[in-house]
């Protein structure tokens, strides 16, 4: 490999090369740079700036100030409650479906055979594949309080219940987490079946030989092989979660009074919904800062860098 | 020799004819200065013609300005903003002025124009006015304070309308209330006699004597209907002298308690914030509910066209009906809400003067009436009721008995933020989050903290 | 000698033919029994999704009224679900292929015509109507009598133009911005390069959609509000960093010995990324093609935010304001145009759903 390397330095070692490097780093990562620079790192500058100002809807801003983190540390009664919330559909949702079921998919699909696997994770993929607006109607559809609504037409036809359920309004954090489950599950089993494909066939003869079971096979061969993309999938599903919330606007706006406003969509509500430029931003600025800290920390724990950081030809 | 000869003729005749048709087309008689004029309109079902009728009007403008002699004319270019309801429209016109981009004339709520003045994009229009009183000098007196703030006239009114209780006589019936207290239920409301209270009674009877699934049903999002039962219990959330915000404890509670009331009686459901407004309204107009706290307008929108319910007067009140909402306790003083849309000249207009004729015209009565009768607004001038179709749709004459007790939201700039800590309030009191006084207490940490110079009592 | 401890509990020192036919039985049916248990558990948990969208449907042909009936999805399912499991028992007792095919056929053919008969009756394409009509608003709601407002909402089809044309774009874009990043992350190193696959997962941290104001802002001050460059550019920068992971993981899984061999013919680093990488990783682009030109299909609350005056309606604004103004008083048409703007997706999704399993982040080799 080394002579090969200084082979290809030789060729290439010419004057030129620095040269070449920078314009093909300009011409590669040019762009994706620029763009995240801008839409990105940018606007959390701007947010940064309008949070020590008390811009508010008419887009004018008369004085810098820190009112707004002396209400956020002061005068929010709704922002602990808030904050619970958050982390009670942050885990809940990625224990439960993201990373579980995620997985529970994945080893099912690639247990039958190729045909009806593909059928299935077809159907569980299907969620994410349709524009959100759509998703959600016929989620709303499907919870309808009346006894028009498909759940309840199953539960008292088929489960004999008496009185049509309301789920929006008795266990709407428990709808939010189902309708995010269905969405979430489906990243973590494509990731997951792509990478139990790819352990190889031999190792799960060998274990079979040995008088493995299916389940010892999963324990032993399977899971070891996973610990990678189980890792990234938790990492990255965690972050979606704190992160987005368009899902839970078009469920229950928010909920019944404040029970399905995540934090996100509390920043949402201020931010943009009552013109409340300045606290929104301040409160974004909280949201973005553990945002970086659980990647940061995630990438850390998980020991990331060494599952991305392959390193690969350093030729020029 | 000849070529040059052919060229400078060419030349001069060229000359001749620009120089000429510069100076005739400078001439005032032949020159057309189009001013355009941009209209923010939110598109609203019930509602097409607000801005058609400024289109209408800047027609019949220039005829007037053709026969004036003046080459001017006025072009309406309409906007149509989707916003999915007034507040979100006043918004984002707030954020399009704060970039400097905003339309000349726009069409919005009453209750945010202050917001607009505040803020110095609205233009004032005692002066425009006063110079056309042709159009402007019939207006209804009590409609102008709807577009006033502290300083001057800031909107034309462009409707107005009256909200209510509508009930269902048939459902009254079987639930066991005869004819003569049915048809008496009006009167004794605007006398005082029937109550909030008694309002829960009534709708409570209809629940458990009839297959009706709910006893009464408001609005699913943020609005001014409900205010109604807020000032029914003394909340006019305005303080008389310097016009900010008041917050009064006790009246808070008692208005959330009569809400709380109705949830626990079983006569409100717990989710009516939660449902769609056009589950409401079917549950309603197919009898499923005993009263709908809404508006006029509804009858003209979807009741008529869309859920059958007889067009004619007699036909109509022999099973349908409304009354004013009624007085927190015996003898108090019924009321009724109105809640008008003005029209609203933009400080930095092109041609503020000739935006304000345009706005003249489209107030013309014919127009308002067109308005008026197709979606049932009421008018904004006593002309109208001269009208042959406005003495038809009776909606309207009847409605119109309402416009004596009627109130009006503040002017207040502020009053659309605090009106969503209200809405919010009011579904933490239906879904069993909050008590009457806790829902109080919510309103006003909230209010304080997010809203400046708000009173608490 | 003690006897070997066997997993199966047969000595196999000791056994008779008849013992590995029993064990040989015992095995089929433990597996069989394990595969129905696997079906059974999938179509448990696939039905809550399956059922749905298939309510879509046959709402959106069958409705007349103003409910959401169920009639049509519980006799459809019923006559598909017999259909489904009658071609499972032909292909099992079948013994030769004519003779499933036969059978298939005849199973086709009745379930047609039951289909027919039962179902058939209800369905209509009336509340496709907003295909043709632009006010079918007003149409809708004046069942009961003539009332025709202003057209609020433009002709879908301008809606559906002006959606392809921003998620087209967008998707445009991203194909050529995110391979061209993951590329130089997956070959070079250079300083910063940690730092930057660091980034990629911090970015996802952003909650982008609080930071719209700031965005409104900043899109106001160079120049891209009110225009759909800007909301283009905006779903672009979105995106990016999941492309760029996912690029980058296909691109990690092709062998470096095909670029190798290309450099020592001569080709620049420029070329053999061209030539050589690139249709090698297509079904990568393929998967991010699909993913991104979906986020932009289904994008509404930029378009509502980034666009003023040039409010260009586009395919999700459609039906959520038909949702709004049309729903409870007609299911049946507000199905139909979530069917049409479900139809788009649902092809590109099933077009490319192979290359959408390939999606990996890396590498685990072992």
């Amino acid at each position: 490999m080394a002579s090969i390397n200084e082979l290809m330095t030789e060729r290439r070692g010419h004057a030129g090369s620095a040269v070449r490097r920078r314009t093909n780093f300009g011409i590669f990562l040019g762009p994706a740079i620029a763009l995240t620079v801008l839409f990105f790192v940018i606007p959390v500058i701007i947010d940064i700036a309008v949070s020590f100002t008390d811009l508010d809807r008419t887009l004018r801003v008369s004085k810098f100030t820190t009112e707004q983190y002396q209400k956020v540390f002061q005068g929010d009664r709704r922002l602990p409650q808030v904050i619970g919330l958050t982390f009670i559909y942050v885990f809940s949702t990625l224990a439960i479906f993201n990373v579980t079921f995620g997985l529970v998919l994945a080893l099912t699909t690639t247990s039958l055979n190729d045909m009806s696997g593909g059928f299935f994770r077809g159907v569980w993929l299907l969620p994410r594949m349709s524009p959100s607006v759509l998703y959600i109607l016929l989620w709303l559809w499907v919870v309808n309080p009346s006894d028009v609504g498909l759940l309840n037409q199953f539960l008292i036809q088929v489960l004999g219940l008496t009185k049509p359920l309301d789920l929006m309004t008795t266990a709407p954090v428990a709808l939010v987490i189902i309708a995010n489950g269905f969405i979430g599950a489906s990243m973590g089993m494509i990731i997951f079946t792509a990478a139990i494909r790819g352990i190889p066939e031999h190792l799960l003869h060998a274990a079979e030989v040995d008088g493995a079971g299916t389940l010892a096979k999963i324990r032993f061969v399977t899971l070891p092989a996973l610990r990678w993309p189980i890792s990234f999938v938790t990492i990255y599903q965690t972050l979606s979660l704190l992160v987005s919330f368009e899902y839970i606007l078009l469920l229950t706006k928010g909920g019944p009074f404040y029970d399905t406003t995540v934090y996100a969509l509390y920043v949402y509500r201020h931010a943009f919904a009552s013109g409340q430029y300045g606290y929104g931003a301040a409160l974004a600025l909280f949201l973005i800062v553990i945002g970086i800290a659980v990647a940061l920390l995630g990438w850390r724990f998980f020991d990331l860098g060494r599952l991305l950081q392959r390193p690969r030809i350093e030729v020029h | 020799m000849r070529h040059w000869k052919a060229g400078t003729v060419t030349l001069l005749i060229a000359a001749v004819v620009n120089g000429s048709a510069a100076i005739i087309a400078s001439t005032p008689a032949l020159a057309q200065d189009t001013v355009k004029l941009e209209l923010w309109s939110r598109q609203d079902p019930s509602g097409p013609l607000r801005p058609g009728n400024v289109v209408k009007g800047a027609e019949r403008l220039n005829k007037e300005l053709a026969g004036e002699g003046s080459g001017k004319r006025a072009e309406v270019v309409v906007h149509e903003s989707p916003a999915p309801g007034f507040d979100d429209d006043a918004l984002q016109l707030l954020k399009v002025f704060g970039i400097g981009q905003g339309p000349d004339v726009f069409i919005v709520a009453h209750e945010w124009i202050c917001a607009f003045q505040q803020e110095g994009f609205a233009l004032k229009l005692d002066d425009y006015i006063a110079k056309d009183p042709q159009h402007f000098g019939t207006i209804f007196p009590s409609l102008w304070q709807s577009a006033k703030c502290p300083d001057g006239i800031y909107g034309v009114p462009q409707d107005a309308e009256a909200r209510m209780f509508f009930y269902n006589k048939k459902l009254l019936r079987v639930a066991g209330y005869d004819n003569a207290f049915i048809d008496a239920m009006p009167a004794r409301t605007l006398s005082g006699e029937l109550t909030m209270d008694e309002l829960i009674d009534i709708a409570k009877q209809v629940r458990g004597k009839t297959k009706a699934q709910y006893g009464i049903l408001h609005r699913p999002n943020k609005g001014p209907d409900y205010i109604m039962v807020f000032q029914s219990y003394g909340n006019s959330f305005a303080d008389r002298g310097t016009g900010k915000l008041l917050l009064e404890h006790d009246k808070l509670a008692a208005a959330f308690g009569w809400f709380d009331r109705g949830v626990k009686e079983g006569v409100i459901p717990a989710n009516n914030t939660a449902m769609e407004f056009d589950a409401l309204r079917k549950a309603f107009y197919t009898g499923n509910a005993a009263f709908w706290m809404y508006g006029i307008w509804d009858l003209g929108t979807y009741a008529f066209p869309t859920y059958g319910l007889p067009k004619d007067e007699a036909a109509f009140f022999a099973d349908w009906g409304w009354i004013a909402a009624p007085a927190a306790k015996r003898g108090g003083q019924a009321g009724s809400l109105t809640h008008p849309i003005i029209y609203a000249v933009a400080a930095h207009a092109a041609d503020p003067e000739l935006a304000v004729r345009v706005l003249g015209h489209a107030s013309a009565a014919d127009l308002n009436t067109d308005h008026a009768v197709a979606t049932t607004h009421l008018g904004i001038k006593p002309e109208q009721l001269n009208d042959p179709r406005y003495a038809a749709a009776w909606p309207l004459a009847r409605a119109t008995e309402l416009l004596k007790i009627t109130k009006f939201l503040p002017n207040n700039p502020q009053f659309g933020d605090l009106n969503g800590i209200l809405y919010t309030a009011l579904q933490g009191v239906e879904t069993g989050r909050l008590s009457g006084p806790q829902a109080a207490d919510f309103v006003i940490d909230e209010a304080s903290a997010s809203l400046k110079g708000v009173i608490v009592k | 000698m003690a006897a070997p401890a066997t997993f199966t509990g047969i000595d196999t020192r000791l056994a008779t033919p008849a013992d590995w036919d029993r064990l040989a039985a015992r095995a089929r049916s433990l597996r069989r029994a394990k595969a129905v248990a696997l079906y059974a558990f999938l179509i448990a948990v696939s039905l809550p999704i399956i059922l749905p969208y298939f309510w879509l449907l046959t709402i959106a042909f069958s409705t007349k009224t103003g409910v959401a009936d169920t009639l049509v999805l519980w006799r459809s399912l019923a006559v598909l679900a017999l259909a489904v499991i009658a071609f499972w028992l032909a292909a099992m007792l079948a013994q030769t292929r004519r003779q499933m095919w036969v059978g298939v056929t005849a199973i086709a053919l009745a379930a047609t015509i039951v289909f027919a008969r039962l179902v058939g009756p209800d369905l209509h394409l009336r509340n496709f109507i907003f295909l043709v009509e632009p006010d079918f608003a007003s149409i809708v709601r004046s069942r009961a009598g003539e009332v025709r407002g202003a057209v609020q909402f433009p002709s879908v089809w301008r809606a559906f133009g002006n959606s392809t044309l921003i998620a087209g774009a967008q998707t445009v874009i991203v194909l050529t911005v995110a391979p061209l990043a993951a590329y130089y992350l997956s070959r070079f190193q250079f300083p910063a390069r940690a730092a930057m696959l660091r980034s990629l997962l911090v970015l996802h941290a952003f909650p982008v959609l609080t930071l719209i104001v700031p965005m409104f802002l900043m899109l106001y001050w160079i120049g891209l509000l009110d225009t759909l460059a800007g909301v283009i550019l905006v779903l672009v920068a979105f995106e990016l960093p999941f492309a760029i992971f996912i690029m980058k993981g296909f691109f990690d899984a092709v062998p470096w010995d095909i670029e190798m061999s290309a450099l020592t013919d001569g080709a620049s680093r420029r070329q053999a990324f061209l030539r050589v990488v690139l249709p090698q990783v297509r079904n990568g682009l393929l998967a991010i093609a699909v993913f991104t030109f979906i986020r932009g299909w289904e994008e509404y609350i930029f378009v509502f935010t980034f666009l003023i005056r040039n409010t260009n309606w586009t395919m999700s604004l459609y039906m959520y304001y038909v949702r709004d103004d049309v729903m409870g008083v007609d299911y049946g048409v507000v199905s139909a145009v979530g069917v049409f703007y479900l139809v788009p997706s649902l092809i590109l999704y099933l077009a490319a759903q192979r290359y959408l399993m390939q999606m990996s982040i890396g590498g685990v080799k072992g």
